[in-house]
């Protein structure tokens, strides 16, 4: 792979001030699992100066806080998050999302904000072609191969897909996190940190995490009773495959009443998408079989499909009644 | 109060046995389509010659000891792949080794007009670049780039991370040049000429033309006529092993650990791309990580450079090629359009079939009608046939064997168009397939018959007759098996979301893979002719009274070793392999022979063992009738003991024989070859694959639940070994139908492979079927013990069977590959949009 | 005269310059601490099947070539190079990664386990063992890989179902598709270290 230089501080200052250093040649290195490819691919985007943040107090825990909430470090593996008891009594669609992560081996090296940050799976961007996320101008995916890895909701210069499952499962959570930045700590929900396609300290990036900050927790709310969560990935393989689309869905329930929803799609769009259509259609209907056939009817209707990707769409809707029937039938 | 004794409960064995699979063994005695009955001792008498084989070779399937039973394969072979032990060429390590890498062309077209290796070769550890200005005149660059991945230098630095720093700082000019790499690039007006000055048109050969009856009239006289069309996209069943090789001299020797199916070709290629004589090249090739046939073109073309660079720099040398670079050179599976306009009868019979394919031959030139042209299955049973074959070069991968040659990637548009017919014609497709398909008794002439036929002495009246051929009893067990009454004969008739659907698939090989030996008259016309492939082995017999088998082949996982090895200890009269050792893989310990492929190593290389074996018993017999005074008639074998049946005191062992012969060791050489071109007489494979799938039709999510894969094996040696080998055909097969080489669609000629199997998605223990194997006996009679190769006899099913499932599941029909998830949606969604 | 910005100083006391103050001016905030040198190359110690072992790597060595090329432990076998298929798993203090997805550093002075480790042919685990008989391996490719993830899961669950079998052996491809093999293997490995099953 490229060749590499490795910090490892051990305070968060002492990162942000190695991170300062070398602007966007450096990055944030914790699992790795995402820039080793990229290291190995010789992308010009790879960095050459890794600041290794593992050795780090206090930034790999869950733990309960006092209204019933959880706190997740940044660092926390993914493995760690699957096989939580915690996570799995409060948040069970949260552990089901992320065991359907990648493979075991990489869920064991992975950690959640790794997972929030990852770059994008584009063939054309892992294969080293010059595009807008590798010192390119141009989006090979608009115009090219785009079945797989590239947005049917439309996009602005880089069409490529949110590929992460974390962030859509924590959207539908409500969950919140915390960048460690120079000017102090700075609190987003997860939709403000991936918007997808953003132009970050001079290039695209699908967070607005700068080449400073440093993600440190997710912070997800109590539970609220009558809360009921479902999380369908629909993929080639039964492992390691990205979402062709996925579907995250959380009603808030008062007997079958709907009072609230959270539908959020992945692997789709540039960003998890969150479908406020949906979300409002559910909201006062009563949860049944006949309303997870109705639901995806207006869904996504401001799909913006590439030449090969049309059929995202159908999946996306596909999952979100798959979803609905579960909830209504379980 | 006391603790009573509780009775230990008896702990369960483990032990090795069968998973599922079932055996269906024919009768040894019955009546061939050849004549008469084939009992022991009776000779088989064919064609206008009137050749005399014995049956059964002399070695008849009854009272056998260890051929038939399912055992693990050789300790000496198997357990090093437990213990990390087995040297794949990726595992052969010596200090003060390089590594080299590749600089491949990023274009799929070009020649390099300048290369300056100044900066590389000055990097820290680089010790040698090699390119078109300093290989060996002997062994040359391409001059031409003549697709993406061509190569373009090699460097060899002391880590593969210095290698790779070096690779990227060779600065190369290309010269990038007009090009086409798929099918509808080459069939398209304006593309270049690709023709190598053929006097072809673009690339294309003339179109091959094989054809016999009356076409046109047969279709005024059909009943029903029906056009179909449809597309395979290309695939590649890469092994895990990465393509490469390690090369050290030793003065004037060289010594090349390589990763392929042969041992003397590749010694052979490496001595004269070095301009030497084979004697100083030793080629070891023991344990391979999985070939399945590609890796010839990335593995075994890199040798001579490996080796050329190991002597320039005095050093050992190992090449590895990352998987997108391999992919650039391994032979695949080929791209094609197949264009089917076929006529049936009312009752079901095909009375006319006419097929057009185009193949993308990709860098190698097309031969009239060889790619493509393997329709076998229902050739001269239908009675009016057309093929028109157009082969095209391009600028993209040599195609060739992939986990079997020219079948999943053809059979997939045959068996789609043959459950297509069935439907037109109203009949259930495994009825439709058993009135139509070659049997026992079917004739094939020789001039229609195509590459699957060969001048052989058997022919009669310009006809082979098909023999032993297991078609019905294929189709019937496999029904039996998956529990095809369960399938619902409407396609997505099943109710509710997710609908379970059947489909099933024949496919044959040309193989089938008996041989001549040495002795029969098909051996000496074959190799009189000139150019055989003659496979030699050596059978030895030494003081400790073990017997060692020598044979210049490597193992893939393939486990031939042992399937030949029981069929040497049943000839010899052991009832286990405790004796039984091997010396193979390595040109230093094995008389020359062929490399392998397509099932025959059992059959080419074993039956020369064999036939070693025969000579060996007769010669010991013949010992032992002198030493011990018996008439041979009254002798007996029995684990290294023969004595007399009627006085067991009356005995030698086979060491004592050993022993008291010159040098104290019996040897006894033997060949067998290749009949020329693909099997002797018509002792054909014919194989069928049932599935069994599930789609849910909200998402176009699809499972595969299990399938029943059914073979004419002969007479299967080792059940155990044929298990696993068909369990990994079967996923293997069914691969290539659901994923397709990554071009790029809008890109042509450009791969996207950097992600390892995430470009390029192997199926994970999460995907696989349950399987269940059906071996039927069908017991060849010209070969030992009645064995027949059936390695690739069902291997060209999986991909239709997979189709038709589907659509018999939800209505969808998918003609064009890969079978995908998306796919199957898109096709409900137009299907919902119609109803 | 050279303008004193905090950047500016850190670079040239990079360089080995030393900046005094001139004439009165003061030092742009107080003196700052030198700045931290990154590795690109070590020299650590690893626990190999309880054997340290010394090896010298740069940064981006991955812990595969320090074990399978640097240290000559050979058994590690590795494909894709890009975490996709599992053949070169080892067990870092007893849990599975992918070695040719770790840099090396990570792993200096923690204890792996390879297929070295689990047996050889004088003493054949019995995962070893019931593989051989349930053709386990067809070209053995893999093997290495799935042995330790196995060997792993074995030691946390001494009775695992099938299910559970093949979620821990997810992560890893087998070309030759032997997965029915390898999770019975599995499976009856376990009832062989239970005491329920004897290997015959």
């Amino acid at each position: 792979m490229k060749k590499i230089s490795v910090y490892r501080p051990t305070t968060i200052e002492e990162a942000q001030q190695m991170l300062s250093m070398h602007g966007t040649d450096a990055a944030v290195y914790a699992g790795g699992t995402d820039l080793l490819i990229r290291l190995k691919n010789r992308l010009k985007q790879a960095p050459a100066y890794l600041v290794d943040i593992k050795k780090i107090n206090n930034l790999r825990y869950i733990k309960e806080d006092a209204q019933g909430g959880v706190q997740i470090g940044a660092l926390t593996k993914l493995a760690e998050i699957a096989e939580s008891d915690l996570l799995a009594k409060k948040y069970p669609m949260l552990v089901q999302a992320v065991k359907m992560i990648s493979s075991p081996e990489l869920r064991n090296a992975s950690t959640l904000g790794g997972d929030l940050l990852q770059e994008v799976w584009c063939q054309y961007l892992r294969g080293g072609y010059a595009c807008w996320r590798n010192g390119g101008y141009i989006c090979y995916g608009a115009i090219g191969d785009n079945s797989y890895y590239h947005s049917a909701m439309g996009g602005r210069l880089c069409y490529a897909v949110y590929p992460g499952d974390a962030a859509p499962a924590l959207i539908t959570l409500d969950a919140k996190v915390k960048l460690a930045t120079p000017s102090g700590a700075k609190e987003l929900t997860i939709e403000q940190l991936v918007p997808g396609d953003m132009m970050v300290d001079g290039r695209i990036q699908s967070h607005v995490v700068r080449f400073n900050e440093i993600l440190t927790e997710v912070v997800i709310p109590p539970p609220k009773a009558g809360f009921r969560a479902s999380f369908e990935k629909l993929r080639p393989r039964g492992v390691w495959d990205f979402a062709m689309a996925s579907a995250s869905l959380g009603l808030q329930l008062r007997d079958r009443t709907i009072e609230d929803a959270r539908v959020v799609f992945g692997g789709i769009a540039g960003r998890p998408w969150r479908e406020k259509s949906v979300e409002d259609f559910l909201k006062g209907k009563t949860l049944s079989t006949d309303l997870a056939a109705q639901a995806p009817t207006n869904a996504l209707s401001n799909a913006a499909p590439l030449k090969y990707n049309a059929t995202k769409i159908d999946m996306a809707k596909g999952l979100l009644m798959s979803g609905l029937e579960k909830l209504a039938t379980s | 109060m006391s603790q009573t004794q509780r009775p230990r409960t008896p702990k369960r064995k483990i032990e090795a046995g069968l998973h599922s699979a079932i055996i269906v063994n024919q009768p040894m005695v019955r009546n061939f389509s050849t004549g008469g009955g084939h009992s022991p001792g009776d000779t088989l008498v064919e064609g206008d010659e009137k050749i005399v084989t014995k049956k059964w070779q002399g070695y008849p399937p009854e009272n056998l000891n260890v051929v038939g039973k399912p055992q693990p394969p050789l300790a000496e072979v198997a357990i090093p792949r437990y213990t990390g032990k087995a040297e794949y060429a990726t595992r052969i390590s010596f200090p003060n080794m390089l590594f080299a890498k590749l600089l491949t062309s990023p274009h799929p077209r070009a020649r390099v007009r300048k290369l300056d290796a100044t900066k590389a070769a000055q990097m820290p550890g680089v010790a040698y670049i090699l390119s078109a200005q300093n290989a060996p005149k002997t062994y040359p660059f391409p001059e031409e780039l003549f697709f993406q991945g061509s190569i373009v230098a090699i460097v060899a630095a002391e880590t593969e991370d210095l290698a790779e720093d070096a690779v990227e700082a060779i600065d190369v000019d290309y010269e990038v040049l007009p090009f086409a790499s798929s099918l509808s690039q080459i069939m398209s007006g304006n593309a270049p000429d690709l023709s190598q000055g053929r006097g072809q048109r673009r690339g294309n050969t003339a179109p091959s033309v094989v054809q016999y009856g009356d076409v046109e009239k047969a279709f005024q006289d059909a009943d029903i006529i029906k056009e179909f069309t449809y597309y395979y996209a290309g695939g590649v069943v890469a092994p895990l092993q990465p393509c490469g090789s390690v090369a050290k001299w030793d003065g004037d020797k060289v010594t090349v650990w390589g990763h392929g199916q042969g041992i003397y070709p590749p010694r052979a290629i490496i001595a004269r791309g070095l301009g030497i004589d084979p004697k100083n090249v030793r080629f070891i090739n023991k344990w391979n990580g999985g070939t399945f046939g590609g890796v010839r073109q990335a593995s075994e073309k890199f040798y001579p450079w490996v080796a050329y660079i190991a002597k320039m720099t005095g050093r050992p040398v190992k090449l590895t090629l990352t998987k997108d670079q391999e992919l650039a050179h391994m032979q695949v599976k080929p791209e094609n359009i197949q264009k089917f306009k076929v006529g049936a009868k009312k009752d079901g019979r095909i009375v006319v079939c006419q097929r057009e394919y185009f193949v993308n031959n990709g860098e190698r030139s097309g031969g009239g009608g060889g790619n493509g042209g393997r329709s076998e299955l229902y050739l001269h049973v239908v009675p009016n046939w057309k093929e028109i074959g157009h082969d095209y070069r391009t600028n993209s991968m040599t195609i060739g064997a992939s986990r079997s040659n020219m079948q999943q990637e053809f059979k997939f548009g045959w068996e789609q168009m043959m459950d297509e017919m069935a439907e037109a014609v109203g009949m259930d497709p495994v009825q439709f397939r058993l009135l139509n398909v070659q049997k026992p008794g079917t004739k094939v002439s020789l001039a229609s018959g195509g590459p699957t036929m060969a001048p052989v002495p058997e022919i009669e009246n310009g006809f082979l007759t098909y023999d032993s051929f297991a078609s019905v009893e294929v189709m019937e067990e496999g029904m039996k098996a998956i529990g095809w009454d369960k399938r619902n004969s409407v396609p997505g008739g099943n109710p509710g979301r997710v609908k379970r659907g059947f489909g099933v698939a024949m496919s044959q090989h040309h193989a089938g893979r008996v041989g001549y030996h040495e002795g029969e008259v098909g051996f000496e016309r074959v190799v009189k002719r000139g150019g055989a492939d003659v496979y030699e082995s050596e059978i030895e017999l030494n003081a400790d009274g073990n017997i060692i088998l020598r044979f210049a082949q490597p193992d893939s996982g393939t486990n031939h070793g042992t399937g030949i090895a029981m069929a040497i200890a049943e000839i010899l009269g052991f009832t286990n392999l405790r004796h039984i050792r091997l010396l193979w893989g390595d040109s230093d310990l094995a008389p020359p022979a062929p490399g392998w492929n397509s099932g025959l190593t059992t059959q080419l290389q074993g039956g020369a063992l064999c036939t070693a074996a025969d000579k060996l018993r007769k010669d010991l017999l013949n010992r032992a009738s002198e030493l011990l005074k018996v008439d041979i008639g009254r002798l007996q074998i029995r684990d290294a003991v023969i004595s007399s049946k009627d006085d067991t005191k009356k005995a030698v062992t086979f060491a004592a024989l050993a022993r008291s012969n010159e040098g104290r060791v019996i040897r006894q050489h033997a060949s067998c070859c290749h009949p020329g071109a693909i099997g002797r007489a018509m002792n054909r494979g014919i194989g069928a694959c049932f599935v069994e799938v599930e789609v849910d039709t909200w998402t176009g999510n699809w499972r595969f639940i299990r399938a029943a894969y059914c073979h004419d094996t002969g007479n299967v040696i080792n059940p155990l070994l044929a298990e696993a080998d068909m369990n990994g055909s079967l996923v293997q097969s069914s691969q290539v139908a659901t994923e397709a080489i990554p071009w790029d669609r809008e890109f042509p000629g450009t791969r996207h492979f950097s992600v390892g199997y995430l470009s390029y998605r192997l199926p994970t223990i999460m995907d696989v079927p349950e399987q269940t194997q059906v071996f039927v006996n069908s017991l060849e009679p010209r070969w030992y013990f009645g064995t027949k190769g059936f390695a690739e006899t069902a291997i060209g099913a999986p991909p239709g069977a997979i189709a038709n499932a589907i659509y018999n599941a939800c209505g969808v029909r998918i003609r064009e590959h890969p079978i995908t998830k998306e796919k199957i949606m898109a096709g409900l969604k137009a299907k919902a949009g119609r109803a | 005269m050279m303008r004193y910005s905090r950047r500016n100083f850190l670079k040239a006391a990079g360089a080995g310059i030393t900046l005094t103050a001139i004439e009165g001016e003061s030092l742009f905030a107080a003196v700052a601490p030198p700045p931290p040198t990154p590795i690109t190359k070590e020299r650590a110690t690893f626990i190999i099947n309880g054997k340290p072992l010394v090896a010298e790597y740069e940064a981006r060595t991955t812990l595969w070539e320090v074990i399978a090329v640097k240290l000559g432990l050979t058994g590690t076998t590795r494909s894709c190079n890009r975490a996709s298929c599992g053949a070169c798993s080892v067990l870092i203090d007893g849990t599975p990664f992918y070695s040719c997805h770790t840099l090396a550093m990570e792993a200096a002075g923690k204890k792996i386990f390879t297929i070295e480790g689990l047996g050889d042919e004088k003493n054949l685990h019995p995962l070893q063992k019931v593989g051989y008989l349930y053709m386990a391996a067809d070209c053995g490719f893999c093997t290495a890989g799935w042995s330790v993830t196995a060997k792993a899961l074995l030691d946390k669950n001494l009775n695992p179902s099938a299910d559970e079998v093949k979620s821990a052996l997810a992560g890893h491809i087998c070309r030759c598709a032997a997965y029915s093999a390898i999770v019975r293997t599995v499976v009856d490995t376990a009832a062989v270290l239970r005491g329920e099953a004897e290997i015959i």
